[in-house]
């Protein structure tokens, strides 16, 4: 379990509203770490936002980009 | 392996590249290209370590200026990622298979 709790109602939060729907259309349900930043909505909108801004940018192939982030998730222990 | 992977291997990263990955530097399965942009992202994420002139030439023997940005910020943000879901205990997700 993760240190903090996990938040997968969105309340009136109309920020986690939107970002939760968005996540259960794409992946059927919410990620792990969307429950956790959403203590933080304008954080989680934000990771959200920069991630979605990377694969727009799309100047270097998904292949090359996916290696990348992997390489960095071990050296930093994320089991993500 | 997590998303990011699961999604390298939707975009065509092989198995055999993703357990070789931290010996690109010595393996055939990686171009020139990919073992200086792995190497990149491990200077930048390394505590200690720093993109020598040296490195950035190499990477840039590669990629144009606007590419190496990007680079630059795919290793970044990962960092902010792992090191956020690791500080947290954030779980693993279950994408794939676990390494």
């Amino acid at each position: 379990m993760p240190r903090v709790k996990e938040i997968d109602d969105a309340g009136a939060d109309a920020t986690l509203q939107e970002l939760f729907a968005k996540e259960i259309e794409v992946f059927g349900y919410l990620l792990n770490t969307t429950k956790v930043q959403a203590h933080c909505p304008p954080i989680l909108k934000a990771a959200k936002q920069f991630g979605a801004a990377i694969e727009r940018s799309g100047l270097l192939d998904p292949e090359l980009r996916a290696l990348v982030n992997l390489r960095v998730a071990i050296i930093n222990g994320c089991p993500f | 392996m997590d998303i990011h992977a699961s999604r390298g291997m939707q975009a065509g990263a092989s198995n055999d590249k993703i357990d070789a990955i931290e010996r690109a530097g010595e393996s055939p399965l990686f171009s020139e290209r990919e073992r200086a942009a792995l190497e990149y992202a491990v200077a930048i994420t390394v505590t200690g370590q720093k993109v020598t002139d040296e490195l950035f030439a190499r990477v840039r023997a590669h990629f144009t200026e606007d590419q190496v940005v990007e680079l630059t910020a795919v290793a970044a943000f990962e960092n902010f990622r792992s090191k956020f879901n690791v500080a947290l205990g954030v779980e693993a997700q279950g994408f794939c298979r676990i390494r």
